[in-house]
Parts: structure tokens; sequence; C-alpha cells
């Protein structure tokens, strides 16, 4: 099945184009057509990205016109990224990765890009009291099967965020099974020597903090998958005294002592532009008279900017995370350990 | 020691103030810090209830100083910020979420902040109206990424009639659009192409989509208003978005002298004070020439203007834009050759 995974993107070295080469530049000319179709896709926007390697160049972007054309013209040499956005459709590819184009220098790449109608989710999120919740961005993550694993991490597909209603649709999904995460925006809500230990608390479909636990949606291609009254499990919760974070659905009431079964503490470090921070120090400190004083836990966050601290006793903690390179860090957060892993942490590294 | 900490001083305005911005006179007598702080808090004006999740920044409101803004925060499940260590002075209190507005004092209110006190602020933000719709071509299919803009009418002091942009939203795959936060009153809503910022030159299409104001017009004389209500959804502003025939302009920018004005700033557009919109702004060639495709059908002001730097001795430069007398062109039926316009004289 699933014939549309196939052919992904033509590219053909073209005849040189004297009219465009330049000395260490090229070109890249192309159509954008809907493969069920065969029609030219008009208003599409199509970007060349640099790889990471080397000081990448900003990003291009060109709109194709009526006829589904689009023309690039003194592009630096080189192996760019093509990324094509288009509501509603997606670049027929393999796994989900985006093409790639080499430009030579004086010579004219011809490339023709096949999009596809993918399937949509759309959904409302709400927060305890059934109210809904604005201003959340929310991520369809591909479930990657379980034998699959060495073909590594899927990138995340579409992004929207939530309307004044809690609404959101995310289209042009390529049809498969996808996670949603729910990301509140990582702001302090004090700055200055008040500041307020907080905890952002990102929310997987139908309103659980780990992925373990989520329900995967299904999506078909031309087809709206429901995805409603998905609960936000916490925004921003100032942690004052006594207050617990609701990071695992099924807390016990009382903490545990330092004697008893150790936990994970998991989550992401993002930089000031909310970026993902590898690299980056996390430090677990103890607080509580429950935990046994002693030295902070501390771990790196690794190449993805996830990070995770293991055998970690019951008790309260403050977590903050700082960057290698810079002196820059994330305000102190405070999290609750009891009977569960803490996981889905998400630490804001401010200027 | 009794100090006055907690001043409130809100710009002059018309309405009801009192109900947008109460004058909280905590303060905090037991503040030892010598830092000021702004505690601010954000409350539904219709519920009374906290908002959560909403922006807040500071920008001084001092006229000498450049504006200076702090960095973002946002409102706690209790509807309460702080800014914490922050230099005395009146500070504006910025504060943004989704689907409100500032009510009737319409502006952000401004503190005075005192060495070593507190100030206590509460606004009051209204959750205003909304309009939602959907925009499809001549085929009726939907048409997706397409600007969608609230524009109300404001009359200014001198009498003439200005549109305000309250809200712009993009279509979503099914043509769809929500434009939210709106306060009530009369609205017209226009559909755009969306032009990404940074774009290569495009290629010449034969026909292009047009500026559309609901229910289907191509300026805002001909178009409809949609009545907004406090609170209320007014649904089912369907159109469908004009096409035109796009053709090219082609011309030369030169100086006083009629030499080519290389690198000048070519700018076209149309419309009235008010409305105007910018469908090219690109450069001139070393020739002074330069060309615009995609021009659909009607009448333009082709402009050129110049940039100048000067640098002083110091070191710091300032800049200066010179603009060249407009040119009106009309398109119909064809390309359009042979504009000369004159840029801008330093």
């Amino acid at each position: 099945m699933a014939r549309w995974v196939r052919l992904a993107i033509i590219l053909v070295l073209a005849a040189q184009h004297p009219a465009l080469a330049q000395s260490s530049t090229g070109g890249f000319v192309g159509v954008v057509v809907d493969i069920m179709t065969g029609e030219p896709v008009a208003g599409a926007l199509v970007s060349l990205i640099a790889r990471p390697a080397g000081v990448p160049p900003p990003p291009r972007s060109a709109q194709t016109n009526t006829e589904g054309l689009f023309v690039f013209v003194g592009v630096p040499e080189g192996r760019w990224r093509v990324q094509v956005q288009k509501s509603g459709f997606f670049v027929v590819g393999a796994n989900g990765q985006a093409p790639e184009v080499e430009i030579r220098a004086a010579s004219v790449v011809e490339g023709v890009i096949q999009v596809d109608r993918g399937g949509a989710i759309a959904g409302r999120m709400v927060d305890a009291k059934g109210s809904p919740v604005s201003e959340v961005f929310v991520t369809a993550v591909p479930r990657i099967p379980s034998g699959d694993r060495a073909a590594g991490p899927l990138p995340s597909t579409g992004n929207a965020q939530t309307n004044d209603l809690g609404e959101f649709r995310l289209s042009g999904l390529p049809p498969g099974e996808y996670y949603l995460v729910g990301r509140p925006r990582p702001l302090p809500t004090a700055t200055g020597a008040v500041a307020i230990p907080v905890v952002v608390v990102q929310s997987y479909y139908p309103g659980v903090a780990d992925q373990a636990q989520a329900a995967p949606l299904v999506v078909t291609r031309g087809v709206t998958t429901s995805a409603p009254d998905w609960r936000m499990l916490a925004i921003i919760r100032p942690s004052r005294a006594g207050d617990a974070v609701a990071a695992s659905p099924q807390r016990a009431p009382a903490p545990q002592r330092a004697t008893g079964p150790r936990r994970r503490v998991s989550g992401v470090v993002l930089d000031p532009d909310g970026r993902l921070a590898p690299g980056a120090r996390v430090e677990l400190v103890p607080v509580d008279r429950q935990t046994v004083p002693g030295a902070p836990l501390v771990t790196t966050a690794r190449p993805d900017g996830t990070f995770l601290i293991g055998n970690v006793p019951a008790g309260t903690y403050l977590v903050d995370a700082m960057l290698a390179s810079r002196l820059e860090a994330s305000r102190v957060h405070r999290v609750v350990v009891e009977n569960a892993d803490v996981t889905g942490l998400t630490i804001a590294i401010v200027r | 020691m009794v100090r006055l900490l907690a001043l409130v001083l809100i710009l002059p305005l018309a309405g009801c103030l009192e109900r947008h911005v109460r004058r909280d006179a905590s303060t905090a007598a037991t503040q030892t810090s010598s830092s000021a702080r702004v505690t601010g808090r954000v409350l539904d004006a219709g519920t009374g209830e906290p908002i959560a999740g909403v922006r807040a920044s500071l920008a001084s409101a001092a006229r000498v100083s450049l504006p200076r803004l702090l960095p973002e925060i946002q409102t706690d499940a209790d509807g309460v910020f702080t800014f914490g260590d922050l230099p005395p002075g009146s500070w504006r209190v910025h504060v943004q979420k989704r689907g409100y507005y500032y009510g009737t004092a319409g502006q952000p209110p401004v503190i005075e902040v005192v060495e070593g006190a507190a100030t206590t602020v509460t606004i009051l933000l209204e959750r205003g109206g909304a309009v939602t719709g959907r925009v499809l071509d001549s085929r009726g299919l939907p048409v997706g990424d397409l600007w969608v803009t609230a524009l109300q009418p404001v009359q200014r002091p001198d009498g003439t009639i200005m549109s305000m942009e309250r809200a712009t939203e993009r279509t979503n795959d099914l043509g769809e659009f929500r434009l939210a936060g709106l306060p009530p009153g009369d609205y017209y809503v226009v559909a755009r192409l969306r032009v990404p910022p940074f774009t290569e030159t495009p290629l010449p299409s034969k026909t292009m989509f047009v500026e559309t104001y609901y229910p289907g017009a191509a300026g805002i004389t001909a178009a409809s208003p949609v009545v907004v209500t406090l609170g209320a959804t007014t649904q089912s502003i369907d159109f469908q978005m004009r096409s035109a025939a796009a053709y090219h302009v082609l011309g030369v920018a030169v100086d006083a002298r009629g030499r080519p004005a290389a690198g000048a700033r070519i700018l076209l557009s149309h419309g009235r004070a008010g409305t105007i919109t910018t469908i090219f702004d690109g450069t001139a060639e070393a020739n002074g020439t330069f060309r615009i495709v995609n021009v659909p059908e009607g009448t333009y002001r082709v402009q050129a203007d110049v940039l100048v730097v000067t640098r002083s001795g110091t070191g710091s430069s300032t800049s200066a834009w010179f603009h060249g007398a407009p040119v009106e062109i009309f398109v119909q039926g064809g390309d359009v050759t042979g504009v000369r316009v004159t840029a801008g004289q330093p």
C-alpha cells in the first residue's frame, strides 16, 4: 500500500544557461505539481535551506506562479535542502525527509517537485475547568514504528497555534500515525529578584505529560481527524509553598522518603531564542527535609536538546539549566518527584 | 515612614478609565529592596476572572529617551505578572492576549515607578467580537495562505476617514479564517495575496488574485461593512477572490540631470491615503532600469527613492530617504513600457 511514498523529487541536471550563470553560483528552476491531479500548484512557497555544515547562508524563497513555476538565480554552490510550503499539501519524499538539490557553478538545475494533499488534525485545547486555552503551539510528531528506530527520529510535521477559542488545525500531514504535542509559550511570569520559579509542562494528546501514555491519532489522506477536548496539563504555574507539579497523572498524596524507589526526571532545554539547547548543563538541587541533603544531580543536555536525570529520590528539587558557552541560565524551576517519573519538563534559558 | 508608593498615571484619554484601570493603593510597606517593582493583574472586564498567559512588557514612557523595552513576560494562572529590579521612571504597560483588546481605554496604561517602591496596576481587557468566513476561487475551491484583514474605519481629527488594521490572519487549507479580539463596530474585510519577505523575483503569471473586499469588491468604497458586536462571532463572511490579468511594467529611474539612478528604490503602489498597498518594492539596475512583473490591471503610482547615508567624523552615521515625485501609470490590456521616473534628490 501507500504508493504515494514511492517517487520523490526528480532532479535533472540541465544544460548550462549562460544568461543565469555566474562565477560561483548556479540556478534552480522547476515546477510544483499535484501528484494526484497532475495540475500545477500556484502560490507554493519554495525555500532553499542550507545544510547545517559550514556557515549557513540565509534561506532563500520563491513563490510559484499560476503555472506552478519557480526560479532561483545566483544560488551559492553546494547542497541545499528544498522545503515547500502550501496549506494542505506535503512534499512527496522518502521518509518525510526534505528533498535536496546540488547546485553547481554556472549551471541550472531543473526540478519537478511533486506534492500531495495530506490529511488534517483539528481540535480544541481546554484547561482543567474546560475553558479554552489559546496561544499554545501545537505540533504533530510522527509515531515511529518500533522496528524502525534505526531510521532516526522523524521531523515533526506541521505546527499551529491555538486561536482564541483554543481551536487548532494542522493540515498537509502525510498519512500515518501522529502524537500531538502542545507547548505553552516558555516565558517567565516575573523578572529580577522577585522571579518566581515556574515549571512549564508540555502536554500530549489527550492530556498526559508522557509520550508513552499519549494516544496516537490516525491521519488519512483528504480526511480531517478530530482531536476534541485536549486537556492542557499546566500552563505555567508559580510554585509557591506546598505547590506540587502536575507532571504525572497518578501521583501519590504524600511524598516518599529518600529511602524509597528512585525516579527519573526528564525534559528539554531551550535557548533564549526558543531553540533546543544541546550541551546545556542541567542541575537538580534537593531542597526539602524529606530529601537527604547532598550534592546536586547534574547532567548535560543531549544533542537533541533533551535531558534525563536518573536515580532521583522522591522529594522537592530546584531545577535549572545553563548554557555551556555563555553566561546565560534559566530561571529556577521547582519540581516535586513522587511515585512516578517526571517527564516533559521544558526549561527555557533566558538572557 | 509612610511613602507614596503606588502611583498609577493614565495617559490623557477619553472614556471611562475608571472601569479599565483601577488605582490600587496596595503598597509594600514591608518592602526593603531598594529597586522598584511593578506587579500587574490582568482581568476579563466582562467576567472579572483573571486571564492567564497574557504577554506583558514595559516600554519607557519618557518623551526624551528612546523607547526602552524590557523582556516580555506573561501572567500566571492568577493573571499576575511582576517586573522586579526596575529603574524608576514612567513606564507604559503593554499587554496582549488573543481574542482580547484594551476596552474603551483603548491604550496601554502608563505607571510611575518610584525608587524602592512596589507599584500595582490592574488592567481590564475586553473580550472582543470575531468574524469568521471562507475565501474561494472562481471555481468554488478554497484559497489557502491568503492574508485576511479586518479594517475599521476611524475618523481623524481633520474629519477624513482612515482604515485601522485591527486583526490579520492567514486562511487555512479550507480557505477559512477567524479574526478575533475586535472592538464592536463596523468593519471591512479584505483578502490579499501573501507576499513573503525576501523572495526571489517572481515569474510572470497570466492572471493574479487581486485584493478583494467582502462581499467581492475591488475597493473599500464598493465593499459591504461587517457588523461586529461585543463577545459575539459574525459568521459566514464568505466571498470569492477576484482575479485580473497581470502585466509587466518596465521603465527607467533617472536623476535630475537625466543620468541613470542606479540602485534607487522603486515602489509601485495603489490606493488612497489610509489604504495604500505596495505591489512592488525593489531596486533599479546599474543602468537605472527596472522591471516589475505580475501587475494586475489598474491605476498605480511609481516612485524612485534614494537613501543617503552620511558619516560624521566621530564614526556615527545618519541616513535619510529622499523621495522622488510619483508618476501615475494606467495598466490595462497590455504591458506598460518606457515609464520614466525622477529619483529623489539629495
